[in-house]
């Protein structure tokens, strides 16, 4: 798996590729950690992760969502999930994630 | 014929033959530690399954969910798994040693007999066994919390 970002003003962009299970844990936290810096700095107020280029997902990769959702929220700044496969979104309607994230096919 | 993933004892193997021979076997591999912990394993074994039984992107979770239990919560050193089908369902099995710790094994118990509100906060994995109770039929756990085993109900 990789993941990159982009800034566009106080927009956030994370554009994340592979296959996200527990094996890559070591990078989620990498990625929780980096986004929640920006956002508890105040330098970003949308975060948008493009799911474009990721084929498939676990419940951990759920977790590291759902961590760095509540953080946003917690500051007030919007959280958007961009373009998941058909397996990612039956993964998101079985947790109904849409309850509480803005996805966007 | 069980597919080997990693290197096994001989008193390791043995133990996972015994415990998971079948006559109606679809598949059945065996995993040390470090190939459960190698990121290619599940794709592995999703390209070797036979195919038109399961749907993959429920394999593909089903697999996700028990090995990172096994691994995470369980301290598994071994896994073997297996499917089997039978009339109108699919078993998959994962037999672990050393068997589940016994909190793990009470918990994942009181969860998949339905009881999963009052065992939430304990549940190892957080949504994983959630996602897995919507994913299939049952859900059943040997006595000695050594054997996870997942019914799914499938059309063939």
């Amino acid at each position: 798996m990789a993941f990159k970002f982009r800034r566009e003003g106080k927009d956030l962009a994370i554009y994340i590729s592979g296959v996200l299970t527990f094996h890559q844990h070591k990078e989620g936290e990498q990625l929780v950690y980096q986004i929640t810096t920006l956002v508890d700095n105040g330098e970003v107020d949308v975060v948008r992760m493009n799911f474009a280029e990721v084929l498939r997902m676990d419940s951990h990769w759920l977790g590291v969502l759902i961590r760095i959702l509540r953080r946003v929220k917690e500051k007030q700044a919007s959280f958007v999930i961009e373009k998941p496969n058909k397996d990612i979104c039956k993964l998101f309607d079985i947790v109904e994630l849409n309850r509480i994230a803005e996805i966007r096919p | 014929m069980t597919k080997m993933f990693g290197f096994l004892s001989t008193a390791h193997a043995q133990k996972i033959d015994d415990a998971m021979s079948r006559s109606d076997i679809l598949y059945q591999a065996a995993f040390d530690r470090q190939a459960l912990w190698d990121p290619t394993t599940i794709d592995k074994i999703l390209g070797s399954f036979p195919k038109g039984f399961i749907d993959e992107s429920d394999l593909f979770l089903i697999l996700a969910e028990c090995i990172a239990n096994a691994v995470l919560h369980g301290q598994a050193e071994v896994l073997g798994f297996h499917a089997r089908q039978r009339a109108g369902v699919i078993l998959l099995s994962f037999y672990q040693i050393p068997s589940m710790q016994g909190r793990v094994g009470v918990v994942l118990s009181l969860a998949r007999s339905g009881q999963i509100k009052e065992c939430t906060t304990e549940l190892p994995g957080g949504l994983g066994f959630p996602i897995l109770l919507r994913l299939v039929h049952r859900i059943t756990i040997s006595n000695d919390y050594s054997k996870l085993q997942l019914w799914v109900r499938v059309n063939k």
